[in-house]
C-alpha cells in the first residue's frame, strides 16, 4: 500500500514504535547509536581514513559498554577493593536497552561496510534509522550486515504474494519452536518438580533440555525474525544451520549463531590476525574471540569462564586433530563413515551439553553437577519419576514428540527439497489446515501455564 | 495482495474450525462425566438462582457456607428466598461472584461471605481451572461468566480435563452433589465425626488487602447497586482454635469496609466456634454448628436492618 520510495518511512516510524513500546526511555540509546555512527559513515565518506575509523567503532562499542558493561566493571573492581562505596550508585543500575548489543554490532558492519568501501554511506538519516532499529531483528538478531540489509530498504523488492507466505511459514514455525518446544524445555532448566530428586538423572535430563532449550528459543526467535523480514519482502539470512549435527566443535561454532559468528571473524579475529601469523597467534585470537563472546552474552563472569571453556576446547581439538585421526585410522573408521560422523556428534553435543551448564547455572552450580554425574553409579540414571516432571507421563510424551518434530524439521531444512519448498506446493487447503493446526496447537501450549489447579488441595482449600 | 489476504483468512478459518471442534469436542463428547462430583452441585445453585425471582437473598462464598448455612430457616425467618452459591473455596472467589451477577434484581440482597484469606489477590485475579471445569463441565452456557482473561486457564487445562473424562469415578455421599437438595440449596446427608484440631487448621488472615480485590469488589459494588440491590460482608463461623488473636479479624473487617466500601454486619469475633460445633475442617459446621451460624446470621441481618421479622 506504501509506494516503494517511501516504505523505508514506514520502517522506521514502525521500529521506533516497537523499540519504545518497553520503554520509552529506550529511544535515547536508540537515538544516540543512531546518531553516532550516521555521523561516523558521513565523517568517513568526506575522510576515509583509520583513525576515524577506530574512533567510531570505538566509540560505538563504548556506548555498549557503558550501558551494558558499567556495572559488571565497577562490582569488579569492587570485589578486588581497588574502589569502594558503588552500592546504591546509579551507576550500578543503569538499564541497557533491549537488543541494544545487536544493534550495536549490526551499526558496527556499517563502519566496517563504509570504511573498507563495501558500501556507500547512507544520507539519508531515516532511511539510517530504518536500517538501525529494523524491528524484526532489533531484539535478539540475527545480525544483519549494512551491506545486506541496506540496499533492500534503499530500493525494496516489489511485493511478491509467494514470499510473503513463505515469511507466515517462518513466522509460525518460529512460534512453534518458541512456544510448543523451548517453553516447555525450560520447565526442566533449573530446579527439579516436586517428587523428583535433585541427582544425577535430573541432572542429566536437565543438561540436555538446556541444550535443545537454548537452540529452539534462540532459533523460534531469529525464524520468527526471518519471516517478518520476508512479509515485509526483506531478506535475513539464517542463523543456524543444525548446529548439533556438527562433527567438531569449530564446526558448531560456525553453524550455531551464525551471524555472530560472522561479525566475530569479520570485526575481532580477522583484524587480530586471523591465521595468518602463526599457530600460537591463531589459538590467542580464538581465544580472544570466544572470551569476547562470553562477555557479550551477559555481564558476568560466569559468561566469561564459558567462553574461555569453549576456546580452550576448540584449541585441544585443533591440537589433538592429528591424534583424533590416527585413532580413527587404528580402529578402522573411515572418515566419511556414518558411526564415525554419529560418534563425533555425540561427542560434540556432549561437551557444548557440558559447557551450556556454566552458561545456565554459574561455576559452582555446573561443577557441582557435572561432580554429580560422573560419580553416579548407572542405577542413579533409571529414575522412573523422571516420566513425570510435567505432572503426567502423557503431557511428557507430547514434549518428547514436539522436540522429535522441532529437531527432525529442522534437519530437514537443510536438503535441498526442503520443508517450505514441499510445504508451498501442497494444495491450498492443505497448507491452510497445517497452518491453522499449527496455530491451534501453539495456542493450546501457550495456555497450558496459566490453568490454576486447586484438586491437590482441595481438602485444605475448602 | 489479494491472494495473500485470501491466504490468512484461509488460515484463520481453518484455526477457528480446528479449535472450535477439538473444544466443543472435548467438552460435549461424552458429555456429563463429572455430573456426579461435588463441584458439578454448582450447575443446581446456578438454575436455582435464574430461576428464583427478586428480591433474594443472595450467599457468595465458599464451602462454609455449604457446609453452614441453613438457608430453610433463613428463607422462613426472613421471608425472602435465599439462594446459597457458596460450595467451595477453591474455585477462587472470582468465578463465584461472576455467577452471582447472572440474576440480581432490585431488592436483592447479596451477602459475601467469603472465607478469611480472600483479601490475597488470587482471589479475585485466578480461578481454580480444575474445580471449574469438571464443576460446569458440559453446561457451555456457563462458560460466560468466566472473565476473557481467564479463557487462558481453561485453555489451558483443556487437555488434562480431557484426560480426568476416562479416569473419573462416579462420586457418592457427603462430599459429592447427591450430597445436596435437587435445587443444590442444602446439604442433606449427615456429617459424621467430631471435628479434631491439628495442624493446618490455622485461619490466615492476610495483613491488607490486595488492590485487585479492592478493585473487584468496588466494582461488584456498583453493580449490585446498579440494579437496586444492597450488598454486605458477613463473617464466616471457624476454629476458635484456628486463630490466637480473633480481634485481629475485626480490624481486617474495618479495613475491609473502609477500603471497599461495603458494610460488614456481623463482628466475626461471634462466629469463632467450639470444635464440637465442627466436624472435618476449620470452616465445616455440623448440624449443630450450621443452626447456630444461621441464628447469628439472622440475628446480625436484623440488627443492621436489613430485615425485619
Amino acid at each position: 500500500m506504501v509506494p516503494s520510495g517511501r516504505r523505508y518511512i514506514v520502517l522506521a516510524l514502525g521500529g521506533w514504535i516497537f523499540y519504545a513500546w518497553a520503554s520509552p526511555l529506550f529511544l535515547i540509546g536508540l537515538a544516540l547509536v543512531t546518531g553516532w555512527t550516521y555521523l561516523g559513515g558521513h565523517f568517513l565518506t568526506r575522510q576515509n581514513t583509520t583513525v576515524r575509523y577506530v574512533v567510531f567503532f570505538t566509540g560505538n562499542i563504548l556506548i555498549l559498554g557503558v550501558y551494558k558493561y558499567t556495572a559488571f566493571i565497577l562490582g569488579s573492581l569492587q570485589s578486588l577493593h581497588i574502589v569502594g562505596g558503588m552500592d546504591g550508585s546509579p551507576l550500578m543500575n543503569i538499564a541497557a536497552p533491549v537488543g541494544l548489543s545487536f544493534m550495536i554490532f549490526q551499526t558496527c558492519t556499517y563502519l566496517g561496510d563504509v570504511h573498507h568501501a563495501r558500501a556507500e554511506a547512507e544520507r539519508d538519516v531515516v532511511r539510517y534509522a530504518a536500517f538501525v532499529s529494523f524491528f524484526p531483528t532489533v531484539l535478539s538478531g540475527p545480525i544483519q550486515r549494512s551491506r545486506d540489509l541496506l540496499p533492500q530498504i534503499r530500493q525494496p523488492a516489489a511485493f511478491d504474494a509467494d514470499v510473503f507466505i513463505r515469511g507466515i511459514l517462518f513466522f509460525l514455525w518460529g512460534v512453534f519452536e518458541k512456544v510448543c518446544v523451548a517453553n516447555r524445555l525450560s520447565v526442566l532448566v533449573g530446579d527439579p518438580p516436586e517428587g523428583i530428586e535433585a541427582g544425577a538423572a535430573w541432572y542429566l535430563v536437565s543438561a540436555i533440555a538446556f541444550s535443545l532449550y537454548i537452540y529452539a528459543d534462540f532459533s523460534g526467535y531469529s525464524d520468527m525474525a526471518i519471516g517478518l523480514a520476508r512479509m515485509l519482502g526483506i531478506h535475513v539470512g539464517r542463523n543456524f544451520n543444525n548446529p548439533y549435527l556438527s562433527r567438531s566443535l569449530s564446526e558448531f561454532w560456525n553453524r550455531w549463531h551464525m551471524s555472530l559468528s560472522a561479525w566475530l571473524i569479520e570485526y575481532i579475529y580477522i583484524p587480530f590476525g586471523g591465521n595468518r601469523k602463526g599457530t600460537l597467534r591463531k589459538y590467542i585470537n580464538v581465544m580472544i574471540v570466544f572470551l569476547l563472546s562470553g562477555l557479550w552474552h551477559g555481564a558476568n563472569w560466569h559468561f566469561v569462564v564459558w567462553g574461555g571453556l569453549n576456546g580452550a576446547l576448540v584449541i585441544l581439538a585443533q591440537i589433538l586433530r592429528p591424534v583424533r585421526k590416527q585413532i580413527a585410522e587404528v580402529l578402522g573408521f573411515r572418515e566419511d563413515s556414518a558411526s564415525l560422523r554419529f560418534v563425533q556428534r555425540v561427542i560434540v553435543f556432549v561437551l557444548i551439553t557440558g559447557t551450556w551448564l556454566f552458561f545456565a547455572h554459574g561455576v559452582g552450580i555446573a561443577v557441582n553437577m557435572i561432580r554429580t554425574m560422573a560419580t553416579a553409579p548407572l542405577s542413579a540414571y533409571l529414575d522412573p519419576a523422571l516420566w513425570y516432571a510435567y505432572g503426567s507421563a502423557s503431557h511428557t510424551a507430547v514434549v518428547i514428540l514436539c522436540t522429535a518434530v522441532f529437531l527432525i524439521l529442522q534437519c530437514k531444512r537443510n536438503e535441498r527439497s526442503n520443508f517450505a519448498n514441499v510445504f508451498v506446493r501442497q494444495p491450498l487447503l492443505a497448507q491452510w489446515v497445517v497452518l491453522g493446526s499449527m496455530v491451534v496447537v501453539c495456542l493450546f501450549v501457550y495456555c497450558a501455564g496459566y490453568a490454576t489447579v486447586n484438586t491437590s488441595f482441595i481438602y485444605f482449600q475448602f | 495482495m489479494s491472494r495473500v489476504i485470501q491466504y490468512c483468512v484461509g488460515i484463520a478459518i481453518a484455526a477457528f474450525i480446528i479449535f472450535e471442534v477439538i473444544v466443543l469436542g472435548i467438552l460435549l463428547v461424552p458429555g456429563g462425566t463429572y455430573r456426579t462430583s461435588y463441584q458439578a452441585t454448582i450447575q443446581d445453585k446456578y438454575d436455582l438462582l435464574m430461576a428464583t425471582e427478586s428480591p433474594k437473598i443472595i450467599l457468595v462464598g465458599g464451602s462454609n457456607l455449604a457446609f453452614g448455612l441453613d438457608a430453610d430457616m433463613l428463607s422462613e425467618t426472613t421471608g425472602y428466598p435465599v439462594v446459597n452459591l457458596g460450595l467451595h473455596a477453591g474455585f477462587q472467589y472470582l468465578f463465584i461472584s461472576e455467577l452471582a451477577k447472572a440474576n440480581v434484581g432490585e431488592g436483592d440482597i447479596v451477602l459475601l461471605g467469603y472465607e478469611y484469606n480472600w483479601p490475597e489477590a488470587e482471589s479475585f485475579t485466578t480461578i481454580g481451572t480444575d474445580l471449574v471445569m469438571t464443576g460446569i463441565d458440559d453446561r457451555i452456557d456457563l462458560y460466560r461468566f468466566l472473565p476473557i482473561k481467564q479463557w487462558r486457564a481453561v485453555l489451558g487445562y483443556l487437555f488434562t480435563y480431557a484426560a480426568g473424562k476416562g479416569t473419573f469415578e462416579e462420586a457418592h455421599g457427603l462430599y459429592s452433589r447427591e450430597g445436596f437438595s435437587a435445587d443444590g440449596n442444602q446439604l442433606i446427608v449427615e456429617r459424621p465425626g467430631p471435628f479434631e484440631p491439628g495442624e493446618g487448621f490455622a485461619i490466615t488472615v492476610p495483613e491488607e488487602i490486595s488492590a485487585e480485590s479492592i478493585a473487584y469488589l468496588r466494582e461488584f459494588k456498583d453493580y449490585v447497586e446498579q440494579r437496586e440491590a444492597s450488598i454486605y460482608f458477613i463473617a464466616a463461623p471457624y476454629a476458635e482454635e484456628g486463630i490466637t488473636n480473633a480481634d485481629r479479624l475485626r480490624d481486617v473487617a474495618a479495613l475491609e469496609e473502609g477500603q471497599i466500601g461495603i458494610p460488614y454486619i456481623s463482628d466475626p469475633t461471634d462466629y469463632a466456634f467450639d470444635h464440637s460445633l465442627l466436624f472435618d475442617t476449620k470452616y465445616h459446621c455440623n448440624e449443630k454448628g450450621e443452626a447456630k451460624r444461621t441464628e447469628l446470621l439472622i440475628e446480625d441481618l436484623e440488627r443492621a436492618g436489613i430485615v425485619q421479622y
